[in-house]
């Protein structure tokens, strides 16, 4: 748990999170480099997401009034989360639902899976929810012998080409038309289109009789409504309607952080979320579900299971700077505005969750050692707090989460950093030291420029901080020598 | 380890990860609603509103007129099939009689009695739904239904959806809706906002991916009743 200055957690206990290996950033990202087209299409739709969200943003009254107002409902929530989890789960059980509090990923899988075997269910369907890809419920449901179905376009083709979502929103941005034309022509047994239209249709038919066929329907959660017990799930293509209305059981995994506390608190979320995200003013559909179907003859699915996860947000909760990350509502602004997430794209966050708010939460949730870069990721030019919606700080929060990184880490170099440093602090106490190292260094530099930076791979230590960085070469005279030699009087 | 163990266990977490937090503060209180101007043309707000995001509007003045739309409908998308909610208003329009003249098939009222397996597949095959609606929200053109109409599928499953509703079903902002829903009777609530979209390949707008295709709402005055 390198990240965990808390000390909760113990190594092994049940609410510990994932445990399965995040690649590394470093080699993530140089292969996400190296595909210029990925990059084309993450640049083109990043850019359409800044810009429909600066208009709409724009021409919204009270937009900052809302930031402020959720992140404060948000911040009273956490600290009286146990309160209003209790609440929640009372009015769920009064509608007729089940609860079932879930420690981690596995604990979650596993509840699903029987509730699936007790109702003889081996269909699944299921909507777009992050926090199903978090604690990878396909994989385990599919390992049972259940087949299941993404039905959200992006999601579907995703799964269908065995890949991971590189969007919080639009989790298939880095596949082109072809590629999804060539992908349906191959699994679906269709001729081959880059019509986008024809592919969509294709994709309604196909899903069609999923849904129709399906005994049980796995849908995310936006919101949670301690007051009434009511799910609120956004969504634009209505499979997250067909989902939640279709199958007789409907199971919602929710983390545990999406609480708020009245129905009236809707409005302010409601104004953040879709503008944030896509620049609507409304998603095409916004689904309220309170329990499950009261009257026999009434549409919807006889069974409502909600599933709430912990999977290592108590530790989160704990530290008290951190636990503003579990503000976050996935709008995704943050990710289209990052120029990291820009350049580098979103598999190169190596989990569910990309862009700074992944760079955040993934060491965090997935307390995996591998993870620990993640947070030096990241410029800290703060685009991402000008526009999260419920006014996260990430880069203070990247700032505490890398100095705990350190902490814990201690690198092996850090002997020679601080030599380093001490060598450092005496040359510029020393102006004649600074003065004769300078003309070295001026002299010696020659050795390993290139086209007018330093390209130090091969110079011991100096490649350490090359490697990912331009080293511009000094100047040939310093301002030293140009002052007393032409500006002095 | 049991229920009661598994919650336990959960709840102690929580309360242990809170215990070195901050003062539990009151809930922050609810932001006022915007009173909108009075005399703002409703009906014209909802319609700009919802055909900004690809739905149609249309306002009619009598029985006769409602009629004259939807028999253009019927033709212009070759509609042969109709589902009607169980909305007291398409009734009292007359509209479950005038369709079945108007199209070779209509899913009246009582199909619903069907099993919901033979329910939802029957409806798969209808080319038109119509529902009523709780509310239309004139600020972002969105319409609110709910599952004690029986219109949860109707207005899911075809690939047009027609929504009618009174002039004084219209409503300014969602604020006031929430504040009027406030315990939800039934079991889902739904806001439609125009017709279903994905944006997911290319990030190219593509309408009917898995709910409606076309989306109009057609507003009645209460004096088009019988």
């Amino acid at each position: 748990m390198p990240v965990d200055s808390a000390g909760h957690g113990k190594p092994g206990s049940a609410h510990a999170g994932r445990q399965s290996s995040v690649p590394s950033f470093r080699a993530s990202a140089r292969s996400a480099l190296a595909q210029p087209a990925l990059l084309r299409a993450v640049s083109l739709a990043t850019s359409k997401f800044v810009s429909a969200r600066q208009q709409t943003v724009a021409q919204t009254p009270g937009f900052e009034e809302a930031r402020e107002q959720a992140h404060q409902i948000k911040q009273h929530v956490l600290r009286n989360l146990d309160r209003y989890l209790e609440e929640f789960a009372a009015r769920v059980e009064e509608r007729g639902g089940q609860v079932h509090w879930a420690a981690d990923a596995s604990d979650a899988c596993a509840y699903i899976a029987a509730v699936a075997a007790e109702n003889g269910a081996r269909r699944v369907v299921k909507s777009k929810s992050m926090v199903s890809e978090e604690i990878e419920l396909n994989q385990a449901l599919e390992s049972r012998g259940l087949e299941v179905t993404e039905t959200d376009l992006g999601e579907y083709i995703i799964q269908l080409a065995g890949e991971k979502p590189s969007h919080l929103l639009a989790p298939a941005l880095h596949k082109s038309r072809s590629e999804v034309g060539k992908l349906f022509a191959q699994e679906l047994g269709m001729a081959y289109t880059d019509n986008i239209e024809q592919l969509a249709a294709a994709a309604r038919r196909t899903l069609r009789h999923k849904f129709l066929d399906a005994e049980l329907g796995v849908s995310g959660v936006n919101f949670g409504i301690a007051e009434t017990g009511t799910i609120v799930i956004l969504e634009n293509e209505g499979n997250a309607r067909l989902t939640t209305s279709l199958p007789r059981i409907h199971v919602a995994v929710m983390g545990a952080e999406k609480l708020i506390p009245r129905l009236q608190d809707l409005v302010v979320f409601l104004k953040l979320l879709p503008r944030s995200a896509t620049g609507q003013t409304m998603t095409s559909y916004v689904s309220l579900i309170t329990g499950a179907k009261t009257h026999s003859a009434d549409e919807g699915p006889e069974q409502l299971h909600v599933v709430i996860l912990d999977n290592g947000r108590s530790r989160l909760l704990a530290d008290e700077v951190q636990r503003e990350a579990l503000f976050c509502i996935r709008c995704g602004a943050c990710l289209n505005i990052c120029p990291v997430y820009r350049s580098a794209g979103g598999h190169s966050y190596g989990w569910v969750y990309q862009g700074p708010i992944g760079a955040l939460i993934t060491p965090q949730l997935s307390g995996n050692e591998s993870a620990s870069e993640l947070p030096f990721a990241s410029s800290l030019c703060g685009a991402c707090l000008e526009v999260c919606p419920v006014k996260i700080n990430i880069p203070s929060l990247l700032l505490d989460l890398r100095s705990k990184v350190a902490v814990a880490h201690q690198p092996p170099s850090s002997r020679r950093e601080a030599m380093l440093a001490a060598g450092f602090s005496f040359v510029m106490r020393h102006p004649a030291w600074y003065r004769l190292l300078a003309a070295v260094a001026r002299r010696l530099q020659r050795l390993a420029l290139k086209d007018g930076a330093m390209r130090t791979s091969s110079v011991p230590l100096l490649s350490a901080w090359t490697e990912s960085r331009d080293f511009p070469a000094m100047a040939p005279r310093s301002f030293d020598q140009i002052w007393r030699e032409e500006l002095r009087g | 380890m049991t229920d009661v163990g598994i919650h336990n266990a959960f709840f102690d977490r929580i309360r242990q990860a809170l215990a070195g937090g901050g003062k539990r503060t009151p809930a922050p209180p609810i932001p006022p609603a915007q009173a909108h101007a009075p005399g703002q043309d409703l009906g014209a707000q909802f319609g700009a509103a919802l055909e900004a995001v690809g739905g149609r509007f249309v306002t009619v003045c009598s029985c006769s007129e409602l009629q004259g739309y939807l028999r253009g409908l019927i033709h212009h998308h070759g509609i042969r099939s109709v589902a009607l909610s169980d909305a007291p208003l398409l009734g009292a329009l007359g509209l479950p009689q005038w369709l079945s003249q108007e199209v070779e098939c209509v899913l009246p009222a009582q199909s619903h009695r069907l099993p919901f397996a033979d329910f939802k597949r029957s409806l798969a095959q209808v080319d038109l739904g119509v529902t009523g609606c709780e509310f239309a929200i004139a600020d972002t053109g969105t319409v609110v239904i709910s599952s004690a109409e029986r219109n949860r599928l109707i207005s899911l499953l075809p690939a047009i959806h027609v929504v009618v509703f009174t002039r004084e079903q219209l409503i300014g902002e969602l604020a006031e809706v929430l504040s009027r829903l406030r315990e939800p009777s039934r079991s889902a609530v739904t806001l439609i906002t125009g017709p279903s979209r994905s944006g997911d390949i290319e990030m190219t707008l593509t309408l009917g991916v898995h709910g409606p295709r076309e989306m109009y709402a057609i507003c009645v005055p209460e004096s088009a009743l019988p």
